[in-house]
Parts: structure tokens; C-alpha cells; sequence
């Protein structure tokens, strides 16, 4: 099925970027993932290292 | 030092932390290095070099454990995780130099934005909060994003090696800053900034405690789950279990503290006290017209920086909470060596005998002028030695 998500704009989208973080251990779930990329987000917009 | 000395040296010096902090006497008062972008202009560098460059961060770190015997350092080094933040687009930070480091007043979030955070937050974070810093991220592709995102991993790698191998495995140092803050922080530093937080308090009070509620459920609710679900008491492997901010409450008054921020900030540290646990809170402005509200917290639970209240005064105002400082930076930045080392000894004299004292920098050192590097050296070298 082709890709429905051509962009990250909808948060939904979060799915489909998560198929794309190999560079993650094996076994990371998606709620983990989701977690990182939350936390991605938010050192961002924060600007400070956690 | 061999790696067994350097462990054993770390250890000692974090236990000299929880000793402190549970008021009882130290071998030694800790000196807790409120250092930092100063080690960046200290090692040479300009601070638009560093922020930009992690090797030039590391180089940095490692310059300064090797130059001044501190016990800890407040940040793990990074501070502003450049590399990552321009994965997305622009940094909210400007004028860059050779010492300058600058933000204004800064907000991802409108008040029209609050009914979708109480809602969802994260789902308003991702698709109004993160796009309006970072418009132009809107259009990446979900490969695009996901590789930006990898540029996470690499911060936690270095800050790991900081951490770990640098300051622990060379130095036998702490290092860290993993801040876990109430919403009310987050929205007053990042989301809506100083001034939409204070017209908010005043248009809006209810809808802004409710979006406060729901990001203490996303961000501060799972780390107090995890505390509870550890074994009670402390890991001697740290020098306190966990770190946190504040800072909101300078606009705040007693009345709007005790309402929007003092429930979820109380609520995080019952958690430490039920589980035999400590906090660092990393306090700035004046903290002495909120004491009311500490005088519930139990003694040997939380440690306090003390900014620009007299901390002789907070002292005699509250008994039961450590409280961190005592090294003023206008004498760090302009006495003399012996200057500097007599107020350390007054200070520890006066506050650190019987525990309940970390020594430290009143302020954060950021600029050249925050201190003289041979007073930081005459203070480490003084505390290192000064046996109780």
C-alpha cells in the first residue's frame, strides 16, 4: 500500500516515522519509540540537553 | 589514578551529597560546580564554536575536570544541544560570539492552542507546539523526520560518554542534568513563554491550570510511577536520585504558587519522601517568600539552590531542607583567591558542619567575568581539603 503520509504534519503520521528508526535497539516497541520521539520534540523546543 | 581509585573516589564524593542533603555531618561539604558555558570561554573556545560542535563540548568538559577539583558539575556539559535543534530548523538562541548566548522571551503555544493540550497533549505537541517553532518541518516525510530524529541517540551518546566515561570513569565526578519540571515550568519557559503565562494567570487562570495538569500527566506523573516502582532509599551511585527546576515562581504570587504550581511540585516530592528518596532543585530568583509551603516538606528529602535570597537567612527561616550556594559570584568574579576561599570557610563554618549545606556558585557561571578560573581552582582545591 503506498505511503498516505507524505508529510509529518498530521500527528498520525508518528506511525510511519516509526517504521524508519532502525538505528533503534531491536525490539524497541511503539509506545518506546513514541516515547523517544516525544522527547525529541520537546529537546527541540526546549534547547537544552537532557 | 587507577579505574578502581577514580570509582572509589566517586563514590565518596556522592556519598558526601547524601550526607548533606539527610543532615548528617559530611566527611566534607561537597563543592557543586554551578559552571557553565564558562568552561567553554575558559578552554579557549568562543561559545558559538561549542554550542555547534559536540567533540569541542567534550574537550571542553575534559579541560575543566582536569584543571579544577570540583565534586560535581551541574550540567553534563551540552547544555545547548545544537546539533539537534537545527535537525528541525532554527534555535531560539541569537547573537552568538565569542561569549554571548542569548534568547528573549520564547513560545510554541498560543491561548487558542489550549483546549487541544488539554485534550491531547502530546498530539498538540506534535502538530501544533513542534511546527510552530519549526515550520518548515512540517513538510519533511516520515524518513526524513525519522533521520532527523537519530540526532537524539547521538546526544545521548555523548552525553553518556560525558557522564560516564569522562566525568565518573576519568575524574571520579558527577555530572548530570536530566530535569524533571511541573507543567507550569514548562509552560512559563518554552510553550508560552514569560508574558503569555502572565496574561494568561490573569485571563485565562482556569484553562491554564487545566493544560498544566494534563502535561504534569504526560511528563512528570510516569517519572513518579518509576520512583515508586524502585527499591526504597537511595542509589549510592548517584548523589541525589533525580533533579529539578525552579524557576516559575518568580511571577507567581504566594496565592497563585499555592494554586497552580505547589499541588503537582508537592505531589513530586511526597514521592521522594514516601520512598526514602532525594530531590536537587535547582532554584533561581527569590525563593524566601515561598517558604510557607516548604515547611510541609520532611527534613533530609530536598536540596535547594539558593540564588538571590541570603542564604544565611534561608537558613535561619527554614531547618529542615539542604540548602546549596554560598559562593557569591560577584566576589568569585572579581576577589582575590584568599577572598573567595574566607567565604567558602564561612560559609561551610556556618552552614555545612552538621550537614544540610552544599557549597556552590550562587549563580550560574556562564561568562568570563561569573569568576576568576584561579579563585574556582582556590575554592575546589579549599573544599577538596577541608575535612570536618
Amino acid at each position: 500500500m503506498a505511503n498516505k503520509f507524505k508529510n509529518v504534519a498530521s500527528f498520525d503520521s508518528a506511525s510511519e516515522v516509526m517504521k524508519y528508526m532502525d538505528y533503534l535497539p531491536a525490539g524497541t516497541s511503539d509506545e518506546e519509540k513514541l516515547n523517544y520521539l516525544v522527547k525529541y520534540i520537546l529537546v527541540a523546543i526546549i534547547e537544552f540537553s537532557v | 589514578m587507577n579505574k578502581e581509585q577514580t570509582e572509589k573516589l566517586y563514590l565518596e564524593r556522592c556519598k558526601l551529597f547524601r550526607d548533606a542533603i539527610a543532615f548528617k555531618k559530611p566527611a566534607r561539604v561537597p563543592y557543586y560546580a554551578n559552571i557553565w558555558t564558562w568552561r567553554w570561554t575558559d578552554a579557549g573556545y568562543t561559545v558559538s564554536e561549542v554550542c555547534n560542535d559536540y567533540e569541542k563540548v567534550k574537550i571542553a568538559m575534559d579541560l575543566f575536570f582536569s584543571k579544577y577539583k570540583v565534586d560535581a558539575v551541574v550540567d553534563s556539559g551540552v547544555r545547548n544541544p545544537f546539533p539537534l535543534v537545527n535537525t528541525l530548523g532554527d534555535s531560539w538562541y541569537d547573537n552568538l560570539g565569542k561569549e554571548k548566548f542569548n534568547c528573549g522571551d520564547k513560545f510554541c503555544f498560543d491561548v487558542e492552542d489550549y483546549d487541544a493540550m488539554k485534550e491531547n497533549f502530546v498530539k498538540a505537541l506534535w502538530e501544533i507546539g513542534q511546527f510552530k517553532k519549526f515550520p518548515d518541518a512540517k513538510n519533511y516525510t516520515p524518513e526524513q523526520y525519522a533521520k532527523a530524529a537519530k540526532s537524539l541517540q547521538e546526544l545521548f551518546e555523548v552525553r553518556d560518554w560525558l557522564v560516564k566515561d569522562l566525568a565518573r570513569g576519568k575524574y571520579g565526578c558527577f555530572t548530570g542534568w536530566t530535569p524533571n519540571v511541573v507543567g507550569f515550568e514548562l509552560m512559563y519557559n518554552f510553550f508560552r513563554g514569560i508574558k503569555g503565562v502572565s496574561l494568561d494567570l490573569r485571563r485565562n487562570p482556569q484553562k491554564l491550570k487545566e493544560v498544566c495538569l494534563a502535561i504534569d500527566e504526560v511528563v512528570l506523573d510516569p517519572v513518579i510511577q518509576q520512583l515508586r516502582s524502585l527499591p526504597k532509599g537511595y542509589n549510592m551511585e548517584k548523589p541525589y536520585d533525580e533533579f529539578s527546576l525552579m524557576l516559575a515562581h518568580t511571577v507567581l504570587s504566594e496565592k497563585q504558587f499555592g494554586d497552580i504550581y505547589w499541588p503537582a511540585f508537592k505531589k513530586y516530592i511526597d514521592a521522594f519522601a514516601e520512598t526514602g528518596k532525594q530531590l536537587f532543585v535547582f532554584s533561581e530568583g527569590n525563593w524566601i517568600r515561598f517558604a510557607d509551603f516548604f515547611d510541609e516538606v520532611p527534613k533530609g528529602v530536598v536540596a535547594l539552590q539558593v540564588e538571590l535570597d541570603d542564604i544565611y537567612e534561608v537558613r535561619k527561616r527554614n531547618k529542615t531542607i539542604t540548602l546549596c550556594g554560598g559562593l557569591q559570584n560577584s566576589v568569585m568574579g572579581n576577589g582575590t583567591p584568599q577572598e573567595c576561599v574566607e567565604m567558602a570557610k564561612r560559609a561551610i563554618d556556618t552552614l555545612g558542619k552538621d550537614g544540610g549545606f552544599i557549597l556552590s556558585e550562587n549563580k550560574m557561571c556562564s561568562y568570563p567575568a561569573d569568576a576568576k578560573p584561579e579563585n574556582v581552582k582556590a575554592v575546589a582545591e579549599f573544599a577538596s581539603q577541608y575535612w570536618l
